[in-house]
């Protein structure tokens, strides 16, 4: 398939679930906020600050810190590239590009979603931040939902599902770091560290599950075992990185043996990646070796998603076997 | 509408016209046979804007020039057929006819059965049989892609839909790399040739290295692959040429020059010469199958 294709629906997805990602840490928290006392709720919106971007770019629009603002810069503000409007309307531009790719029900659901969330203002989500939430996650979800049912399951479906699992990994990753040098300071059991450990969760969809797997054990090193390598649930890290390799073993599938071999490079860092984790012994992790451990996993990630774009998006110019000189000739000096 | 016997006239004459705007630009790009003998002002084709000196001496691909025109034809108080302009370079519009047909059969079921209306569906894969006709290469696959200058195009929805309905490629110039005077697509698996561009941009943009240096939309290159025979456009590049409005008015003369083919004038130019692409608006024409 096209290069440009493949990138366009790989972005197409990301954006989509950066937009659900944010959305759902913003809600999270300004939730938690309402009922915390006032200067923790003020410490708290500065923690999201820093955690959801450039605390700079933050301050230059804005003297305060608190709900309304940084509603208004992460839900719609036009200073800020990485709103959650601004991600919809990235995705939906990569849609537009590769519409005669994607189906008809893909592109018609983003494009409404587009329009739901264009216009929103602050109020929009201080007013009911549940409400705005819903929308957009309801509006991703059934977006993932509407992709499964209507769009072909060929390559740039992959690529599409990469894109997903890929970010999602990530924010798993970035949610964990949040919080946790200041939820492992606390004592397990406190109703302080219990907070946090819950709007942890939550901020990760993960709260029910969990629940469900711990029953009461409610601990820092049981929420980040299951955020970091639980095989089931779909936003733990693990789980996305089985799915992105899933993924990826299906690109090049029906390339032929005419094809150039299947890149060796990201299956390579994607499996290492994977094993890692898999055999991963909490124990190593846990206390001050965690935040180094959560940077690498972010590095890694990245490396993986710079060596898909080297491989797949850019061009390379490999000439196919058997049309062309240079190729050949490339082939004799090889011998 | 259109009764069957005006439009078996009309389509004769159509079919006529076609083969006469093709051959003039042979002419012109070949042997200019045509401009010696005076038949049309040679100093009016070769001056004219779209005239293109890279195509003298080239051979297209089966000797086709214009694979897809569009000739505007209107009515006249008396019912006679006149041609408003006819449409070389990179006409569109018959995606509507398309999408019209589809609304308009909704609306209408009962009379498109009473008249016996005649279907127009089958053109995105006439289109397609055409293209890969056009093939420089002799397999039985030849690679077709539509080529677009990209989604901010006014014309995207139609090369989107075509793209589609024949199962084809869309691509951007960005896409598309020559190397060794080949054309390739730039994929997930590497270079994958192609041999037919179904182009929808302008000449003037389609190759900075021969036309506009300013070009984005283009493909570095095109033009020598082109002219290595590796690869065939459609249209060939050249073609306004044949609908410049001066040239217009020398169709009926070509027409008497056409080796074997009919002299008389099937269609009467008018005297009014009006660019009918900006009328906006477009509705369904019905080709009837019986006399009504």
């Amino acid at each position: 398939m096209l290069s440009r294709v493949a990138e366009s629906v790989h972005w197409m997805a990301r954006y989509v679930e950066r937009a659900e990602d944010l959305t759902r840490v913003l809600a999270v928290h300004s939730l938690a906020f309402l009922d915390a006392p006032g200067r923790d709720a003020e410490r708290g919106f500065r923690a999201l600050v820093s955690f959801l971007g450039d605390e700079e770019a933050f301050a230059a629009h804005f003297d305060r810190c608190d709900g309304r603002t940084v509603s208004e810069y992460f839900v719609c503000h036009a200073g800020n590239p990485s709103s959650v409007a601004a991600s919809i309307a990235r995705a939906r531009e990569n849609a537009r590009a590769v519409r005669e790719q994607i189906s008809s029900e893909m592109w018609e659901h983003l494009n409404r979603l587009y329009f739901a969330v264009k216009d929103a203002g602050p109020e929009d989500f201080v007013q009911a931040p549940y409400e705005f939430y819903r929308r957009v996650r309801d509006g991703s979800q059934a977006f993932q939902g509407i992709t499964h049912a209507t769009m072909t399951h060929n390559e740039a479906y992959y690529f599409l599902q990469l894109g997903k699992h890929l970010e999602r990994a990530g924010q798993t990753v970035r949610v964990l770091g949040m919080r946790y040098a200041a939820v492992s300071a606390l004592e397990d059991g406190t109703p302080g560290a219990t907070l946090e450990l819950i709007a942890m969760l939550k901020a990760c969809s993960a709260f029910e599950p969990f629940r469900r797997v711990a029953g009461s054990d409610l601990t820092t090193a049981r929420v980040a075992e299951f955020l970091l390598v639980n095989r089931q649930f779909p936003r733990a890290v693990l789980f996305c990185l089985k799915s992105c390799a899933e993924a990826l073993s299906h690109i090049g599938e029906g390339a032929g043996p005419a094809a150039p071999s299947r890149p060796e490079r990201p299956r390579q860092l994607l499996g290492r990646l994977c094993a890692d984790l898999e055999f991963l012994d909490l124990r190593d992790v846990l206390g001050p070796a965690m935040q180094p451990f959560l940077d690498g996993l972010l590095q890694r990630l990245q490396l993986f998603a710079d060596e898909l774009a080297r491989n797949y998006f850019s061009t390379r110019l490999v000439l196919p076997r058997g049309r062309g000189g240079h190729a050949s000739q490339e082939e004799q000096q090889q011998q | 509408m259109v009764p069957r016997g005006e439009w078996e006239r009309l389509e004769r004459g159509l079919v006529q016209r076609v083969t006469a705007l093709n051959l003039f630009l042979a002419d012109v790009y070949g042997a200019q046979r045509i401009l010696r003998e005076g038949k049309v002002d040679a100093e009016l084709v070769l001056a004219a804007r779209h005239f293109r000196r890279e195509m003298v001496g080239l051979e297209v691909p089966g000797g086709v020039y214009a694979h897809v025109i569009g000739t505007d034809i209107v009515r006249d108080g008396h019912g006679e057929y006149l041609v408003l302009e006819d449409n070389l370079r990179t006409p569109s519009g018959v995606s509507y006819v398309l999408e019209n047909r589809q609304a308009m059969k909704r609306v209408f079921s009962g009379l498109f059965a009473r008249y016996g209306v005649m279907p127009v569906e089958h053109y995105p894969n006439e289109l397609l049989k055409a293209l890969r006709a056009s093939a420089p290469v002799d397999h039985a696959e030849p690679r077709v892609v539509l080529l677009t200058p990209g989604v901010f195009n006014s014309a995207y929805f139609e090369h989107s839909f075509l793209a589609r309905q024949m199962g084809v490629e869309i691509v951007e110039g960005r896409d598309l790399v020559a190397h060794d005077n080949r054309i390739y697509t730039r994929t997930t698996h590497g270079l994958s040739p192609v041999d037919v561009i179904y182009r929808r941009v302008d000449d003037d943009f389609l190759d900075p290295l021969a036309f506009r240096k300013d070009s984005f939309l283009g493909v570095p290159g095109l033009m020598n692959a082109y002219r290595a025979g590796h690869v065939a456009l459609a249209n060939a590049v050249g073609t306004g040429v044949a609908d410049d409005k001066a040239v217009y008015a020398y169709v009926p003369e070509m027409i008497t020059i056409v080796p074997g083919g009919l002299t008389r004038v099937a269609l009467r130019a008018g005297s009014l010469v009006v660019n009918s692409s900006q009328g906006g608006g477009s509705k369904d024409t019905w080709v009837l199958g019986k006399e009504a």
